[in-house]
């Protein structure tokens, strides 16, 4: 998310950039500990949410809105390995047909298209929680993970 | 957030063979096929299937690059659109989940052209170590 929000703010987005962000991608993903690497960054953007919303009632919303994104990425994520575990299963007999495999992969495919709606369903309520200028505030408070794209 | 989850969920999977981390794995073939298949004949056309998933495993990578710049797009929006947002969603899973097919009739036609023992062997190689 810290990465999210750095990329959302550059006006460009030249070719090594997005290189370099695609792997990041894939640098953050292969982290041995998966949740709790998604626990942290969670911390990390409700720090950044409670010092922009010091009404406690928008904080309340806020927050929720990253419980929900939260949720929504693990739930994924506990889902997708068990569904890993199974292809690996399945793809490990030679004899494995195309068909089973592919029933495999469906699963994985509806896991990810939900887990991501969900989420972006609460990001969208997240960001409509705070005025433009609390978001863009809600910005600063993230990290850099790139200067060229600040 | 949602860069991880895509992250995650295309990349992570230390268990799958070969459908969360395409382009990492279809290299390793690529890598290996040569030292792995013995027949010549068998070797062309394993590497040649293993090039045409490669080249479908960089589509999976165009279309997460292409879903980032579109978020950004609607993000720069004052008013976000939530339908604008969903297909944007939905456009990035169909182009994901149309090459994971793709990249998995690959996967059999890869098998097709390999002896059992050098499946095996290539299998093993593309397995992560905590898989």
């Amino acid at each position: 998310m810290l990465l999210e929000v750095n990329f959302m703010r550059s006006n460009t987005a030249r070719p090594g950039v997005r290189a370099a962000f695609l792997l990041l991608i894939v640098a953050c993903a292969t982290a041995p500990r998966r949740d709790e690497q998604v626990a942290a960054r969670a911390g990390v953007l409700r720090a950044a949410a409670t010092h922009v919303a010091p009404d406690p009632e928008q904080r309340a919303e806020l927050l929720g809105a990253i419980d929900a994104m939260e949720s929504a990425l693990q739930r994924g994520l506990i889902a997708g390995d068990r569904l890993n575990r199974d292809f690996a299963e399945a793809s490990s007999d030679p004899g494995a047909e195309l068909a089973d495999l592919q029933a495999i992969a469906e699963g994985l495919a509806a896991n990810r298209r939900a887990s991501l709606r969900d989420m972006m369903t609460a990001r969208l309520a997240l960001r409509r929680g705070m005025t433009p200028a609390q978001w863009r505030a809600f910005a600063d408070q993230l990290p850099a993970f790139d200067g060229d794209l600040r | 957030m949602i860069w991880l989850l895509l992250g995650a969920l295309l990349f992570g999977g230390g268990a799958l063979l070969d459908l969360t981390r395409p382009q990492a794995r279809v290299q390793t073939i690529l890598r290996e096929v040569d030292g792995v298949v013995a027949d010549p004949g068998r070797r062309e056309s394993a590497r040649g299937t293993a090039e045409r998933m490669a080249a479908e495993a960089e589509t999976t990578r165009e279309a997460i690059e292409s879903f980032v710049i579109r978020i950004r797009e609607l993000d720069a929006v004052e008013n976000p659109d939530e339908t604008a947002y969903m297909a944007a969603v939905d456009a990035v899973s169909d182009a994901i989940d149309a090459s994971e097919r793709r990249l998995l009739e690959g996967r059999m036609q890869l098998r097709a052209a390999v002896t059992a023992a050098e499946w095996s062997e290539l299998m093993e190689l593309v397995r992560p170590a905590d898989g």
